[in-house]
């Protein structure tokens, strides 16, 4: 188990600058999703942990060490890839004692970790296969044995359940949960996928062009987005986003006759940012489908263009105007595809954007301690 | 079931029917143009070795099996056949392993400018053999060759030697300078095999304390095996094909210490007139390289590409 810090760090290919200045430290025993669109530089930064690729600039401390410079076996990490990367050639028992056998572990021990271990991933049984008779699931287990035997002060996971159909990634993905849970090893675990960010990780680290853009807990970072971007990645589906005119009291549509009353605490706000445009983002939950017969000041009307049934909940894909938005209903809802209806939007969960910037307004101003 | 499988396999004379341009320009001609340049040569070399001929008059005196009688009996036969083999060893040894160490560390990026190592390296094999004969026969040269100038000027001169004039060395010059120009071409093979390797192997072997060798030898090679058998079976005919060096550098000296079953083909066929003897010994050659290319396939082969 190790802290890691990460400071300052810079990665450079020739003039194209991929990370420019990162700053992350990592508590002993945390679970750390980094998490991000495609090139927003998440695997970059894992591959520069792990050693496979070099930091062009910073400093990078695993368990207090520097280990900016040092190669990558001796930086006590351990690393699962996306392919699992598992040594075709080899069978899984010799795949998992790799490691084990280029540290010249005596023989018996290593006999001993690796049943165990093998025991605890449930992999036992194939101990003498070559990887190409496994299912993706197995040999994704193969590739956390090999990464655990061990015993690493760092865990690197690089996407490794992306390979795997969906009813093996939930399993997978609480597995790995409950591991930690056990093992309490320092974990920093890549993907794309915000829906294993959210479920997993202790904190989540939203990456956008090499740069955090929001570093928190999952509930955190989905309740109080620091940023529109943050905003729309996490939430499936994401967060709407209207664009609105602050009156100084409410919010309207001048070309419209939509007009949103603000509770006063967003009134000062929005005053205190100063801004007359503002992106307004809410939750597809926070759109509240009215009943036919409701007042209509204070609500929109959208025609509902799509209706999908998920069981559980239903998505109505919503338009008014140019205006696009997603709410999540309750299935019994009595909610048609073509009809017209009201909808109320939740406004002490609602978010305010600065429609420049993208930083969330009502994190500013409670930072500001304007509120 | 078998029938119904049968039903569906179409008969040669059918497939024929149905796809005439594809068997005359797929099938007939290349199977003509094999026949002609490769079959014909092979048939018409096995049918001379069962013959008496000196080259120059029209009658041949069939002799049956003599030839390969007196081959099985033949002292130069073995010595030739022997420093073959010992060619090949050295060629598996040097230029094969060398040329998989270059390439491996061009694609770990170990050597500094890949692509000009690259061209240097595959150049020779673009080189005549004569030519490349010739230039190592001034490198050489026991007066004024740059090679024994060179270890003299850096204090080794104690390692100078006659290297065509010694007979214990003479025959490893020879496979030393054939390796310099062979190196470039299992360099090329492996240096394209390796980018097929998933690098992804490579780095997990890294993050679990693997140092370039073990690299180069655990995870590496047996994912190469593929590649490994062409090169070994190239390297097999490269070896027994061995003429234009010995030819150009030695001509079997000395004492026919460098000769090899090429260069003993040439001379009892145009030097002794005896054209069916050197059939024979071509007919050997052809069996001795059938002979390691099946024990390549059903070793090396076998399973290299389940993986």
């Amino acid at each position: 188990m190790a802290h890691v810090s990460l400071a300052n760090i810079v990665k450079r290919y020739g003039a194209h600058v991929v990370v420019p200045n990162l700053d992350l430290e990592i508590a002993d025993g945390e679970f750390i999703v980094l998490v991000g669109p495609s090139g927003c530089g998440k695997t970059t930064t894992l591959q520069m942990i792990a050693g496979l690729e070099s930091i062009s600039d910073g400093t990078l401390r695993i368990g207090g060490r520097d280990v900016t410079h040092l190669p990558a076996k001796a930086r006590d990490i351990a690393m699962v890839f996306q392919s699992y990367a598992l040594f075709p050639h080899m069978t899984v028992r010799d795949n998992v004692n790799f490691g084990l056998r280029i540290r010249r572990t005596p023989a018996q021990k290593m006999e001993h970790i690796v049943a165990d271990v093998a025991e605890r991933l449930q992999i036992s049984p194939y101990l003498d296969r070559l990887p190409r008779a496994l299912s993706g699931g197995q040999r994704q287990r193969v590739a956390l044995a090999r990464a655990l035997v061990r015993r690493p002060g760092v865990f690197l996971m690089d996407e490794p359940l992306s390979n795997l159909d969906a009813k093996l990634r939930v399993e997978a993905r609480s597995f790995l949960t409950k591991m930690h849970h056990e093992l309490g090893i320092t974990t920093i675990y890549v993907t794309h996928d915000q829906s294993e960010a959210m479920t997993m990780g202790t904190r989540i680290v939203v990456m956008k062009d090499g740069i955090i853009q929001q570093a928190a807990p999952p509930l955190e970072v989905y309740r109080r987005p620091a940023n529109k971007f943050v905003a729309g990645f996490i939430g499936s589906p994401s967060m709407n986003f209207l664009e609105f005119v602050f009156d100084g009291a409410a919010l309207v549509r001048p070309d419209t006759a939509i007009r949103l009353e603000l509770p006063e605490a967003q009134r000062c706000t929005l005053r205190a940012a100063g801004q007359s445009r503002i992106t307004l983002g809410v939750r597809p939950e926070h759109l509240i489908l009215q009943p036919r017969d409701a007042p209509e000041p204070g609500t929109i009307a959208f025609r509902i263009d799509v209706s999908q049934h998920l069981g559980n909940e239903t998505l109505l894909d919503l338009a008014e105007g140019s205006f696009r938005a997603i709410a999540r209903v309750h299935p019994e809802e009595d909610a048609h595809a073509g009809e017209s209806r009201r909808f109320r939007i939740d406004m002490d969960r609602a978010h305010f954007f600065d429609v420049n910037t993208g930083v969330n307004l009502s994190l500013v101003s409670q930072y500001s301690g304007i509120t | 079931m078998s029938e119904l499988l049968q039903a569906k396999q179409p008969s040669l004379f059918e497939f024929a029917r149905a796809h005439v341009l594809a068997t005359i320009f797929g099938i007939v001609m290349p199977l003509a143009v094999f026949a002609v340049f490769v079959g014909y040569p092979i048939a018409y070399t096995v049918v001379l070795s069962l013959y008496e001929w000196n080259g120059m008059t029209p009658t041949k005196t069939f002799v049956g099996l003599a030839n390969y009688e007196y081959m099985l009996q033949d002292r130069y036969f073995y010595t030739a056949l022997f420093n073959n083999l010992k060619w090949l060893a050295v060629t598996l040894v040097f230029p094969v392993c060398l040329g998989l160490v270059i390439a491996y560390s061009l694609r770990a990026r170990i050597l500094p400018f890949p692509t000009l190592v690259r061209t240097v390296m595959f150049f020779p094999v673009t080189m005549s053999l004569i030519s490349v004969g010739l230039m190592f026969l001034l490198i050489l040269n026991p007066l004024f060759g740059a090679f024994d100038t060179l270890l003299q000027s850096i204090g080794l001169g104690g390692l100078v030697m006659e290297w065509f004039g010694d007979y214990r060395v003479a025959l490893y010059t020879l496979t030393v300078v054939s390796g310099w120009a062979f190196t470039g071409m299992p360099m090329i093979f492996y240096f394209a095999g390796l980018g097929d390797v998933p690098k992804d192997t490579f780095d997990a072997a890294r993050i679990e304390g693997a140092g370039h060798p073990r690299m180069l030898v655990q995870i590496a090679l047996p994912q190469l095996r593929p590649v490994t058998a062409v090169v070994v079976m190239l390297t097999i005919f490269e070896s027994l094909r061995a003429f234009d060096l010995i030819a150009v550098m030695t001509k079997g000296a000395p004492f026919g210490t460098t000769n090899v079953l090429g260069y003993l083909v040439y001379l009892e066929s145009f030097w002794n007139g005896r054209f069916g003897y050197g059939a024979a010994l071509s007919v050997a050659i052809l069996a001795v390289s059938v002979g390691l290319a099946a024990v390549v396939t059903r070793t090396l082969m076998r399973g290299a590409f389940d993986v």
